[in-house]
């Protein structure tokens, strides 16, 4: 299988994309080219044929606990990857380097969106995020925390689906009033039925089974008008990962979320009563488009008293997501202070008006 | 020299009259015993004039209490008139009156902000005060009366405390439990949002009416001290007992 970087052409140093001027550079020689300038001078790159599924042939001694040995073109070094990794790093000259056969076939992403969201500007991000936290502990805001961080492309299946959705419901609408000594009560019932026809476009799932599918959940949305036509020169500088769950493995989660997506719908369809209760839904899928899309993600992980603590950065909204540790002792006093300030309150009120 | 001196003797003794005037007379005059039956010796009149006073002073509101035996109209109405008739209408204040008659319906007038003070307490103070008054001994039963008025708002501040401790409670743990919630879970982004609004068809719409029903239940009557107006034109609150 085929291992490709991309070279800086003035000095032989790795080209990286770079998020933040959405340009790729060389941290040697500072040299700096556009997307199609890229396109143009790896022309051999771009042209790779991925359209064919690729073997691997693992022979026993390219076979690394699980993953595989490539040689490093610029250097020669031996590098490792496991089973998913599409795109890595050699350890020893840091150069890109892009593992073709893991993006060819079945594995060929029709789509990407490219990092917005630079190294430092994401360290911004969750830091400024966690100051916005009270009761996370004071020391966990320290850099030392930081154990790990990683500009990851994470496979995602987006499906475009058409769903036919049907609801019944009893809708009440309830009045009351006073006379003399009663008060009275009228209530009105409704049969409320509902049925729609409803697109959804890009509903998200990761195909990374070594991730978090909450933590991606929670990371949406990603802006779908920037995705790009698939590109390799976007991957340089980053890691990449294949997927390793198929559409069929995703396709419950993208269900539930379409279930819960068309329940909401109907659901704010039916307005102007006092309650409302559903005695039947269902929801049908009728068809489904897959694009299977890179999307950008920052990876953070941080060790505090002995455990580890993952948070995630979307790549191009900035968005941080991730449960950080909580401070008990900060929690409580901060309960302390409000059952304090609850009590005082009431003690004054009754004072005034003794 | 001499007229200085004169000048200054005589501003030392009017600042030390009228602080000493000042002092004594802090409450209204009218704040005293009003015994139309004659239940009182002299010596136990001057005695409770003196408490009145005190206790008039020292919770800044206007006290008095009535005894009489030939009240021309109900107890309510005779004491709110005579409250108003000794402070006016809608000061702050409170009177006892105990009715000697052969009605002994007593009552407590209260006006101005004392309505809300004591509204919890009227009946409260009518049980501190009915073994007193069902032996007729009225010497104890204003002094039970005295006391009862500078108690009973300390209790409100107690129970207003241990209310707010109660509601503190309530509200810190909520919170407690609300923010370690947040810390176990990441929130969910709504996939309503990948929705394709313009091309949502919605070939359903109905809404069928199918029965109407009516029900009814009783209101419970609040029984508590309200506010009334008297025929002198004052609002006043209080409450009666007949024992």
């Amino acid at each position: 299988m085929e291992a490709i970087q991309y070279k800086c052409p003035n000095c032989g140093g790795g080209l990286e994309y770079k998020a933040d001027r959405q340009k790729f550079g060389c941290d040697f020689c500072l040299s700096e080219f556009t997307e199609q300038e890229v396109k143009e001078i790896f022309r051999d790159n771009e042209s790779v044929d991925l359209t064919q599924n690729v073997r691997e042939n693992i022979s026993a001694d390219n076979e690394f606990a699980g993953g595989n040995l490539y040689s490093c073109s610029s250097c020669g070094a031996e590098i490792m990857s496991d089973a998913n990794t599409a795109a890595t790093f050699c350890v020893y000259c840091h150069n890109p380097v892009i593992l073709t056969g893991r993006l060819s076939g079945d594995y060929r992403p029709n789509k990407i969106v490219p990092f917005v969201i630079e190294k430092n500007k994401a360290i911004e991000i969750f830091k400024s995020g966690m100051l916005k936290r009270l009761f996370i502990p004071s020391g966990f805001k320290s850099e030392q925390t930081l154990e790990k961080m990683t500009g990851l492309y994470v496979p995602f299946w987006l499906a475009d689906c058409n769903v036919k959705t049907n609801m019944q419901a009893i809708g009440k609408h309830i009045r009351t009033w006073k006379q003399g000594d009663y008060k009275y009560t009228e209530t009105r019932e409704y049969a409320v039925s509902r049925h729609a026809g409803i697109t959804f476009n890009g509903v998200p799932a990761d195909g990374a089974s070594k991730i978090d599918d909450s933590l991606m959940d929670a990371l949406e949305p990603f802006d779908y008008s920037k995705l790009q036509n698939f590109s390799m020169s976007y991957l340089t500088g980053f890691l990449a990962d294949k997927y390793d769950v198929d559409k069929g493995q995703v396709f419950p989660r993208i269900r539930q979320k379409l279930d819960t997506a068309s329940r909401d719908i109907l659901m704010s369809s039916i307005t102007g009563y006092s309650s409302v209760s559903v005695s039947n839904f269902t929801n049908n899928i009728m068809k489904t488009d897959w694009n299977y899309a890179l999307l950008p993600v920052w990876f953070m992980t941080y060790s505090y008293n002995g455990k580890m603590y993952e948070f995630a950065v979307n790549g191009q909204s900035g968005k941080l997501v991730g449960i950080p540790p909580l401070s008990k002792k900060k929690l409580f006093a901060f309960c302390l202070g409000l059952f304090a300030v609850i009590t005082a309150l009431f003690g004054l009120g009754g004072y005034l008006l003794s | 020299m001499k007229y200085i001196k004169k000048t200054l003797i005589l501003f030392f003794m009017a600042l030390f009259v009228f602080s000493g005037v000042s002092e004594v007379k802090a409450y209204d005059a009218a704040c005293k015993l009003y015994d139309a039956a004659d239940v009182f010796t002299a010596d136990e009149e001057k005695s409770i004039n003196k408490k009145i006073g005190r206790y008039a002073d020292d919770l800044d509101i206007n006290i008095a209490v009535v005894v009489a035996d030939d009240k021309d109209k109900g107890s309510r109405e005779y004491a709110d008139l005579y409250y108003e008739k000794l402070f006016g209408i809608n000061t702050d204040g409170i009177l006892l009156f105990i009715d000697v008659s052969k009605d002994r319906l007593h009552w407590i007038s209260t006006s101005g902000s004392q309505i809300k003070v004591y509204k919890s307490y009227i009946d409260p103070m009518f049980d501190d005060m009915t073994s007193s008054l069902r032996v007729n001994d009225y010497s104890d039963t204003v002094d039970i009366f005295l006391n009862d008025l500078k108690s009973y708002p300390k209790k409100t501040i107690f129970k207003s405390l241990l209310i707010g401790a109660l509601a503190g409670a309530v509200v810190s743990i909520i919170t407690a439990v609300s923010v370690t919630l947040k810390y176990k879970k990441n929130e969910k982004y709504s996939p309503r949002n990948y929705e394709a609004k313009d091309k949502t068809n919605f070939t359903e719409k109905n809404d069928n009416f199918l029965r109407e029903y009516t029900t009814k239940t009783r209101i419970e009557s609040s029984s508590g001290n309200g506010t009334h107006r008297s025929s002198g034109g004052g609002t006043h609150g209080g409450g009666g007992r007949r024992i």
